[in-house]
Parts: structure tokens; C-alpha cells; sequence
């Protein structure tokens, strides 16, 4: 039997029963489409914080609290250990162009009207210009001065200087954070989001005020550095420096004996790469068990097929076909069946995510899943090799009927 | 001689109960012969017909089919064996409901591995010698009993088998169709066929250039 005729007889039998064909798909379909789509919001994640975290600039790095080797320095149960002290210790180091310290916090604000908004309250200082550019298109940003005096001063972001001040000038008046007034001095530009946070909604104070006068405490949440040349050098610079400042003995550069951590954008990439593949790897598995179940469904359908057809496996048997004839015409129909499942599952999955890349653009910008090519070829090929497998064990029920007793079957 | 049985027997086996169907049947068939296979039920004709087209396979004995050792071919050998040498046509006629009785007709071809432009003309052929050039795309619920078992003679002959064999090609049709389709079988056999025809009725067998008849898995 030529190999055409096995796909027409095939594709011939399917179509006979068309509806079925269909739901017998369905778990291929569903299975298929989850795959794609996972995979492309995964990926489309991962591209987006890689972008955000590019942005930054490969010279940058961060300083936060925390022993070296562990991870995640914005644990709140970890001491916080940075001061403006180290501040003023890696600013002496002429390696480091930009030292920007930064302490954070989400409080209520509070115009004279008393509307409230809560809005994102960073203590900075001008150095946060050199790692996180922005502009102010009215008035001025936090200077040296404010921070050196600990001015009552703020500078807000355009859109809570929208919501607050929404018919008057926003400079030169005053905004309450729990009991304490600050006098606006700047407005910035609109920035969009970074890392999934609002960059227009957000309050900057002077470093210093906000420690001293708004949270009472003395330590900063972290340092942003940049230096330029290479980055592994001034990380080991930049412990040089806050060791000495923090007292600690380590001149074997045992990074569980720190009291600080630094990381860089590589590091953040490279940790992006493995907490990316890792979730990869979990929905694929999950993906797996759907296609496992599909797989189900395909072999019960053909199973059935296979009993509702023994009369013409007989016949086709009686007048000359093989085993392997048999065979591959029930092997070639479940792989047809798996492969258009797979197809169709393709299909409503790169709509669901073009679909939802449309709709969450509007919450979030940048935001572009794009369905990876490796997604669609692994789509195909696993349809298809589910269709094999499980098509196997009733393709060889068929395949192995004696002639006679399935001409008899009623 | 196209068909050569020595010493046949044949055993069904069911658990420990062993029932000899067929006892030791030896039997020559010549080419051109139109043979009747009768005996009443049980008497072991269906399972010899088997035998002889290498649906099945003998308990012991030997069988040559055109010189081939039949007891020596595997079950894909005597798939292609099938393919080439014998047509079959059954009681219930078999016809793939949802083909056509040109696409029927087809379906040895299929597996003769012929030429996909060859096709249509054999099954064609085959189609006018049974006298049903008209009835080309008509399904198998278009056709009478009769046309029916016409169908599964062209398609029995399609691939110019050596032997066709006829497994009670009259058991499900009316008096005036049973008459056409035996008729037919007789002019093909005067064309040269071989045919080898099972029956238990005594006016099928009357068309037989030779009747062979069987009782309890014996020649009588």
C-alpha cells in the first residue's frame, strides 16, 4: 500500500464522523493551547523584566543588606545594615560615578483639601538622577543641600501631582505624610512603570528628611552604584570599602561573612535565566499531564473504533492487507487526529495570547508576549508523538484481528 | 494442479477441549475448475474454503497453492499471496458501507500496490464484466442484494486472482438474484476462472462443473 493512500484511507475514516473526530480533540486541543500559552507569557515575562532590568545599565549594581550568600536582600526580617555612613564611604572612592542611596516606604498623602492617595515615598539623593534618569519639567529635583539639611521638601511624580493638585500649580504647596508637611519643589516627567511598579505615582524626598522625620530610622535600603570598567572589580571594591566601614574582618572575601550583598545586572539576568526555565519547565510538566490525558482520550476513541470497524479490518485483512498495513492505517489516524488537535490547539492559543497581550498592555506597558517559534515546532511534534503512543496499543488490537473471526463479528 | 491438499486436518482448541473440524482431507483442484464445496452445517466446508484461500491454517497436512507451500508462508506472506492469487466473496458481502461501488471495488488494488492512475479503469472493468457499468458511485444502501454481490465479485476479480472463492454467495439473496449471481460465477468460470464455491443449497451446487461434499471433516 502506498503511503498516500494510507493518509487518504486514514483521513477518510475520520471525516466520517466528524463531530466525534472533534471531541475526541478536544483534550489535545486545550492541551496544546495551554502549552502555547505559557509558554508565551513566560516568555514574554521573562523578555519584559530583562528589558526593564537592561535599562538599568550593565555598569550598575546594587548594595543591600543581608549576608552574601544569601538571597533576596528586601526581606524584611533581615537587619538592615547600610547607613548614610557607607554612603559617604563609597562616595569617597572616586571608581564609584553615582552613589545612590535609596530608602523605601508606601504611605498615605495627603493634599490641603485632605484627599488622600497612597502613593510609593522614596528617600533619594541627586546621585538617583545618574541611575534612574527622569526629568522634572517644573521646578527642581532634590539638591545636596536638602539632603545635607534634611529639607522638609517633595518632588512627585506627574501623575499623583495630577490627582492632587488637579487645577492649581503643585509647586510651592504643601502635602501632609502622616504628621508632616512637605513643600513640593518639583514635578517629574511621565515615566511609566518599572519592575511592576507605577514610577508616575510615586513621592521623592530628601534621603535624610525622610529617615530623620518621616520613618525615624538611620539605615537606607539600598545603594545603587555605577562604575565604570569592569563590574566584578568594583564589586570587590565596593566590600573593600564597606567592610572597612562596617568593621568586618575578611581577608579571605567569605561572602557568608558580610553583612551586605551586591548584585549586578548580570547576576539579576542570569537569575531571571534560571528562575525563568525552572517555571518553564513547571508548566510544561503541568502541560504534560493534559496532554497525558488527551492521550487518554485519543486511545479510548480509537479503542472504539477499532471494535466498531472489525468487520472491515476483516475484510481489509481477507483481501490482502499485512499487519503492518493495518497498523499504520490506525497509527497514521490517531496521529491525524492528534496532529489537527495539536493544529487547532496552536491556533486558539496564539489567539489567547495575542488576545491577552492586547488587553494587559493597558495595565502594564512594554508588555509584548510573543509566541516563540520553539513553542509552535513543540507543539506539532508532541501532538504528533501523542498520537503515536497512544495510538499504538489500538492500532496493534486492530492490526492483530484473525481474518476470519472479525468477518464474523456482529 | 493450482490447488493440492494431502492429509488436512484441522483442531479447534477451547481451553482443554479439542474439536477436530476437519479429519484428514486430501483433494487436488485443477485450473479452470468451477468446484462446489457442500455438506450440511458443521460438516467442516467453510473451515476447508478458509484453508484454501490462507484465511487459516491447517492443524497438519500440506497444502500447495500454485506450486507455494502454503504451511511455510507467514501471516504477511499469505497476506500478499491473498493479494495476488485468490478473490474473495462472502455471504454478507462486506462492502465498506460509506464507499462507493467503484471505491470498493478499489480497495484490493489498494493493497496490490497498482498504479493510482491504473485504478479507476481496473475497478471500471471489473464493474462492466459483472453487468454494473451504471452503478459506479451508488453506495452499498443504493444497490439491491444482488447488485451487492455483484460488487464483491468485481471486486474479487479486480486483481485477476487465480482462484475466487465463494464462501455462501447465495445465502442471503432471493431466488432470481441467487440465479444471476451464480450465472455469473458459471460465465467467469467459462472465461478461465477458477472458483471454489461453498454452499448447502443443492441448486447453487447444480452450477459446479465438480461438487465435493463433506460430512463431519471428511470427504464423502
Amino acid at each position: 500500500m502506498i503511503f498516500t493512500d494510507t493518509i487518504f484511507t486514514a483521513s477518510q475514516s475520520l471525516r466520517r464522523n466528524p463531530s466525534r473526530s472533534l471531541l475526541t480533540i478536544l483534550g489535545i486541543v486545550i492541551g496544546i493551547a495551554a502549552v502555547i500559552i505559557m509558554l508565551s507569557i513566560g516568555q514574554g515575562a521573562q523578555r519584559y523584566i530583562l528589558d526593564q532590568v537592561s535599562s538599568l545599565g550593565s555598569d550598575q549594581m546594587f548594595v543591600q543588606s543581608g549576608s552574601g550568600d544569601s538571597q533576596g536582600g528586601g526581606n524584611p526580617y533581615i537587619a538592615q545594615t547600610l547607613t548614610m555612613k557607607d554612603v559617604a564611604a563609597l562616595e569617597t572612592n572616586n571608581r564609584f560615578t553615582a552613589v545612590s542611596p535609596v530608602l523605601m516606604s508606601n504611605e498615605a498623602v495627603k493634599n490641603s483639601d485632605g484627599d488622600v492617595v497612597h502613593a510609593d515615598v522614596m528617600g533619594v539623593t541627586p546621585d538617583n538622577l545618574l541611575v534612574q534618569p527622569s526629568e522634572v519639567v517644573d521646578g527642581r529635583f532634590v539638591d545636596d543641600d536638602d539632603v545635607a539639611g534634611g529639607s522638609r521638601v517633595a518632588v512627585l511624580g506627574s501623575e499623583i501631582a495630577a490627582t492632587l493638585f488637579p487645577n492649581s500649580e503643585p509647586v510651592g504647596q504643601t502635602i501632609k505624610l502622616r504628621t508632616t508637611s512637605f513643600r513640593i519643589i518639583g514635578v517629574q516627567a511621565p515615566q511609566g512603570t518599572q519592575f511592576f511598579s507605577n514610577l508616575d505615582n510615586q513621592v521623592l524626598l530628601p534621603i535624610t528628611t525622610m529617615q530623620h522625620e518621616l520613618l525615624g530610622v538611620d539605615y537606607v535600603n539600598y545603594i545603587a552604584l555605577r562604575a565604570p570598567g569592569d563590574i566584578d572589580d568594583a564589586k570587590d571594591e565596593a566590600r573593600f570599602v564597606l567592610r572597612d566601614s562596617h568593621n568586618i574582618d575578611n581577608s579571605n572575601g567569605d561572602l557568608s561573612l558580610d553583612d551586605f550583598q551586591i548584585s549586578s545586572q548580570a547576576d539579576a539576568i542570569q537569575i531571571i535565566g534560571v528562575v525563568g526555565s525552572v517555571l518553564s519547565a513547571l508548566l510544561a510538566s503541568i502541560a504534560a499531564i493534559s496532554l497525558i490525558v488527551g492521550g487518554i482520550g485519543i486511545m479510548n476513541i480509537m479503542l472504539v473504533s477499532v471494535t466498531e470497524r472489525t468487520r472491515e479490518i476483516g475484510l481489509r485483512k481477507a483481501i490482502g492487507a499485512t499487519y503492518r498495513e493495518i497498523l499504520q492505517q490506525f497509527l497514521v489516524e490517531s496521529i491525524l487526529l492528534t496532529l489537527a488537535g495539536g493544529i487547532l490547539g496552536i491556533l486558539l492559543g496564539v489567539g489567547v495570547t495575542l488576545l491577552q497581550g492586547v488587553i494587559v498592555r493597558h495595565f502594564i506597558a512594554g508588555w509584548s508576549p510573543t509566541v516563540p517559534l520553539f513553542a509552535i515546532i513543540l507543539s506539532v511534534v508532541v501532538s504528533s508523538a501523542v498520537g503515536l503512543i497512544f495510538g499504538i496499543y489500538p492500532a496493534r488490537s486492530a492490526a492483530k484481528l484473525d481474518p476470519i473471526e472479525a468477518l464474523r463479528y456482529e | 494442479m493450482l490447488l493440492s491438499l494431502r492429509d488436512i486436518t484441522k483442531n479447534y482448541t477451547n481451553g482443554d477441549i479439542v474439536t477436530p473440524v476437519l479429519r484428514g482431507i486430501s483433494l487436488d483442484i485443477a485450473a479452470g475448475e468451477f468446484v462446489a464445496l457442500m455438506g450440511p452445517s458443521g460438516s467442516g466446508k467453510s473451515t476447508l474454503m478458509h484453508i484454501l484461500g490462507l484465511l487459516d491454517q491447517p492443524t497438519s497436512g500440506s497444502y500447495f497453492l500454485d506450486g507455494f507451500d502454503a504451511n511455510a508462508l507467514t501471516d504477511d506472506a499469505s497476506a500478499k499471496m491473498r493479494v495476488q492469487q485468490a478473490g474473495f466473496v462472502f455471504q454478507a458481502f462486506h462492502l465498506l458501507p460509506r464507499q462507493t461501488a467503484l471505491q470498493n471495488v478499489m480497495l484490493p488494488l489498494l493493497y496490490a500496490g497498482s498504479k493510482v492512475a491504473d485504478r479507476q479503469a481496473l475497478a471500471t472493468q471489473a464493474l462492466v464484466a459483472v453487468g454494473l457499468s451504471d452503478r459506479l458511485n451508488f453506495l452499498p444502501n443504493q444497490l439491491s442484494g444482488g447488485q451487492k454481490q455483484r460488487v464483491a465479485i468485481a471486486r474479487a476479480l479486480v486483481n485477476n486472482p487465480s482462484v475466487i472463492f465463494a464462501d455462501e454467495p447465495t445465502g442471503n439473496l432471493d431466488s432470481v438474484a441467487s440465479a444471476q449471481v451464480l450465472e455469473l460465477l458459471r460465465s467467469l468460470n467459462r472465461a478461465g476462472k477458477t472458483i471454489v464455491m461453498v454452499t448447502h443449497e443443492a441448486d447453487a451446487g447444480a452450477y459446479a462443473s465438480r461438487i465435493i461434499r463433506l460430512k463431519d471433516g471428511l470427504l464423502v
